[in-house]
C-alpha cells in the first residue's frame, strides 16, 4: 500500500515535470528572440566563410518563421542536443557542457556535504543552547556570512592564503600536476582530479588539487551555510515546543535522547529540502566563485561567454542550470515523501 | 466644517494604522540588532544625500556618477592626504566612488524590491481573489521562473538585452516578483474566505475595493518582511553581476565595479604582498556593511510582524 503510494506520487510528480520544461525551454527561446534572424543564424556559423551563405542558415534552421514554428524546430534541434555553437571556447555548447563539468562537479563534491553538516550541525547546536552565548555567536556568524559579498570573501582570501602565506593557488592544478594529468601516463576515470590521482596511485597529484580547491570550497560554504543554520534553527525550535516534546520530557527521558531522536529527526525535514536546493543553487554561487580563483568549471566558462555575448553558451548553461535545478526539486520532493508519509495523501 | 469633519475621519481611519506603526518602532527600539541596522541604514543615506558635499565632482563634470581619474597609468596608488582612499586602477578616485556609490546602492535596492514588491502583490491578490483559470495561467508562470537558479536567469536576461545597469535591474526584477506572487497569494487565499471580505461582498463594493481595501491591507504583513531581507540580497547580486562585467560600466561609481577594477591588484609585489589592499578592502566594506544592516532590519522586523512571535 505505502509503495504503491509513492509510485503513485512519483510518477504524478515525474507528469507534472513535463510543463515546467517545456515553459522553460520557452522562455530561453522568448529570450534569444530578443536577436534578429541575422544575428541568431550566426549563432550556428563556425566559420567566417559560411557567413556568405546566411540565408541558407536562416532557412535551414527556421529562423524566419512564426513564433512556434521556430519554437518547435529549435526544440528538435535542442532534443537532438544541438545547442550551438560557442564561439568562447570554439567548440558545440553541448560538448562545451561537457568538457567543464567535472571541475565544477569536484567542487560541488566537497563544498555540498561540508555545507550540508556544518549548517545542520550550528543550525542543532544553537536551538538547543537557545539564548546562550553560543546562540548569539552562530546567529551573529550566520548574518555576517549572509551580508557578505562571495566575490569579496573569495578576494580576501586569495589575497592572505595565496598573497601573504604563499598557500593554495589559484586555478586547479599546478602547472607540473597539470602535465602529468594530461600526460597519457595518467588514466583518466572520472575527470575529476582529486579522485582520478588517487586511482592512478599519484598522490602528489591529489595533494596539489587538493590545495588548489581549499579556499573555493571555503568561500561556497561560508557564503551558503548561513541559510542552513537559519532553517534548522527556526524548525528545530518550532518543533521543541510542541506537546510530543513536553510529553517526552515529563516522562523522564534523558534530554539527549529527547533532542537527538524525537526532535531532530522531525525538525531536519525541512533542513533537507533546503539542503537538495543547496546543492544544485551551489551552481550560482560557483558562477561566482569559479570567476574569482580563475577555476575552470562550468560558471567560469559561462561568465566569460557572457562577457563576450557568446550568447549560445549562455542560453545553452542556463538551460541546462535549470535542468539541474528541476531534478534536484524533483529528488528532494521523493525523498521528501519517503521520510514523510504525510505528503503522499496530499 | 466640512472640512474638520472629513479630517476626523480621515484621522479616525488612520488610528490603527497610526497604533501598528508606533507598536512596530517601538518593538524595534528594543533590539539591540535592529538598532545596529537602521544606524547602518540611516549613516548610508545621509552619505547617499549628501554625496554633492562630501565628494564633490570636480566643476563641469558631466554625469557625476562616474568617477573622477587622475591620471591613466593602471598601478593603484595608496591612500594620501589629498586622495584618502588612494587609487584604483586607471587611477579613478576610490574615495569618490564608495561615496557616490552608496547612491547606487540605494538606487538598484529599493528599485528592484519595490518593482517585485508591487508587481507580486498585484498578481498575487488577483491570483489568489479569482483563482481558476487566471490562478492556473500566473502560477504556471512562476513555477517556469522559479526552475531557474535566479542568478543565472538574470545573467542570461542581461546577456541578451544588452549588459547595464539598467538592464541588470531589470533583470532582477523580471526574475524576483515570482517568490512575492506565491507569498501574497497564499495570504490572500488566508484572508479571503473571511467574514469581513463576505461583508464587503455583500454591501455590493467592487472587486477591485475587496482586494485593494479589505483583503491587501490584511495580507501584506509577510510581504513587508520578505521585501526587507531582500534589500541586502538583491544589492548583493546587482554588486555579483557588475563584478563579473555585466553591470555597470567601467569608471562608474558602484561598488561592485570598484571591486572588479582590483581584481588584476590582488596579490602585491614581492616582500609587500598587501600592497594594493585598499582598492578591494574598501569597497568591499562599503557593500558588506550596507547589506548587513538591512539584513539586521530585515531580521528584526521579521520577528516583529511574525504574527505567532508577536504581543508576548
Amino acid at each position: 500500500m505505502a509503495a504503491s503510494g509513492l509510485r503513485s506520487y512519483i510518477i504524478r510528480r515525474l507528469l507534472l515535470l513535463v510543463p515546467v520544461l517545456l515553459g522553460a525551454t520557452l522562455l530561453i527561446f522568448a529570450v534569444s528572440q530578443m536577436f534578429s534572424p541575422v544575428e541568431r543564424a550566426s549563432l550556428y556559423v563556425r566559420d567566417p566563410k559560411q557567413l556568405r551563405n546566411i540565408d541558407e542558415i536562416i532557412k535551414k534552421y527556421h529562423l524566419d518563421d512564426p513564433f512556434f514554428i521556430q519554437f518547435s524546430h529549435w526544440l528538435a534541434e535542442v532534443l537532438k542536443g544541438n545547442l550551438g555553437w560557442s564561439k568562447s571556447v570554439n567548440m558545440p555548447v553541448a560538448r562545451a557542457i561537457v568538457e567543464f563539468l567535472p571541475a565544477t562537479a569536484e567542487l560541488v563534491l566537497y563544498a555540498a556535504p561540508l555545507t550540508i553538516f556544518l549548517g545542520i550541525k550550528m543550525g542543532v547546536l544553537s536551538a538547543t543552547h537557545r539564548d546562550t552565548p553560543l546562540d548569539h555567536a552562530t546567529r551573529t556568524l550566520a548574518i555576517i556570512g549572509w551580508s557578505l559579498p562571495s566575490f569579496w570573501l573569495g578576494i580576501v582570501l586569495l589575497a592572505v592564503f595565496y598573497g601573504v602565506f604563499g598557500l593554495f593557488p589559484p586555478g586547479r592544478l599546478s602547472v607540473e600536476a597539470s602535465i602529468y594529468v594530461n600526460s597519457p601516463n595518467f588514466i583518466r576515470y572520472t575527470k575529476l582530479n582529486t579522485i582520478d590521482a588517487l586511482l592512478n596511485g599519484q598522490f602528489w597529484i591529489f595533494v596539489d588539487a587538493l590545495k588548489h580547491l581549499v579556499l573555493p570550497v571555503a568561500t561556497l560554504v561560508i557564503i551558503n551555510i548561513a541559510l542552513l543554520m537559519r532553517i534548522t534553527r527556526s524548525s528545530m525550535l518550532e518543533e521543541m515546543s510542541k506537546l510530543y516534546v513536553m510529553m517526552a520530557r515529563a516522562k523522564g527521558l534523558d534530554d539527549k535522547v529527547v533532542v537527538n531522536k524525537h526532535v531532530q529527526r522531525n525538525a531536519l525535514i525541512s533542513a533537507l529540502t533546503v539542503s537538495g536546493l543547496l546543492t544544485a543553487s551551489l551552481l550560482c554561487g560557483v558562477v561566482i566563485t569559479e570567476t574569482v580563483f580563475n577555476y575552470h568549471g562550468i560558471g567560469y566558462w559561462a561568465v566569460h561567454a557572457a562577457i563576450q555575448l557568446d550568447i549560445p553558451a549562455v542560453l545553452g548553461f542556463t538551460l541546462f542550470s535549470a535542468l539541474i535545478f528541476v531534478a534536484a526539486n524533483l529528488i528532494v520532493d521523493i525523498m521528501y515523501a519517503y521520510v514523510d508519509p504525510r505528503i503522499k495523501l496530499g | 466644517m466640512l472640512q474638520t469633519a472629513k479630517s476626523t475621519t480621515l484621522k479616525k481611519r488612520l488610528e490603527p494604522t497610526l497604533r501598528e506603526l508606533r507598536f512596530i518602532l517601538s518593538r524595534l527600539k528594543e533590539n539591540p540588532l535592529s538598532i545596529a541596522g537602521i544606524a547602518i541604514i540611516s549613516f548610508y543615506a545621509v552619505l547617499a544625500a549628501l554625496a554633492p558635499v562630501i565628494a564633490p565632482p570636480p566643476p563641469k563634470w558631466r554625469d557625476p556618477y562616474m568617477i573622477p581619474r587622475y591620471g591613466f597609468i593602471p598601478e593603484p596608488k595608496p591612500p594620501n592626504e589629498k586622495l584618502i582612499f588612494g587609487t584604483t586602477e586607471g587611477q579613478y578616485d576610490l574615495f569618490y566612488g564608495c561615496i557616490w556609490g552608496a547612491r547606487t546602492a540605494f538606487r538598484i535596492g529599493l528599485m528592484v524590491v519595490l518593482s517585485v514588491a508591487l508587481i507580486g502583490l498585484v498578481i498575487g491578490s488577483v491570483s489568489g481573489y479569482y483563482g481558476g483559470l487566471v490562478d492556473e495561467v500566473l502560477m504556471r508562470l512562476t513555477d517556469i521562473i522559479l526552475s531557474f537558479p535566479g542568478l543565472i536567469l538574470v545573467m542570461a536576461l542581461v546577456v541578451a538585452l544588452g549588459p547595464s545597469l539598467d538592464t541588470v535591474m531589470t533583470g532582477l526584477i523580471l526574475v524576483g516578483w515570482p517568490s512575492y506572487a506565491r507569498l501574497m497569494r497564499g495570504e490572500v487565499l488566508r484572508v479571503k474566505s473571511q467574514d469581513f471580505v463576505e461583508a464587503a461582498k455583500a454591501v455590493g463594493c467592487s472587486d477591485f475595493r475587496v482586494i485593494f481595501r479589505h483583503i491587501v491591507p490584511n495580507a501584506i504583513y509577510p510581504l513587508l518582511v520578505m521585501a526587507s531581507l531582500d534589500i541586502g540580497t538583491i544589492v548583493l547580486s546587482a554588486a555579483a553581476l557588475s563584478f563579473l562585467g555585466l553591470g555597470a560600466p567601467v569608471g562608474y561609481a558602484d561598488w561592485g565595479q570598484l571591486i572588479s577594477l582590483s581584481r588584476n591588484w590582488i596579490i602585491g609585489t614581492p616582500g609587500q604582498p598587501l600592497k594594493y589592499w585598499h582598492t578591494f578592502i574598501i569597497p568591499g566594506l562599503f557593500i558588506f556593511t550596507f547589506v548587513l544592516g538591512w539584513n539586521l532590519l530585515g531580521d528584526a522586523l521579521r520577528d516583529v510582524l511574525d504574527p505567532m512571535m508577536r504581543r508576548r
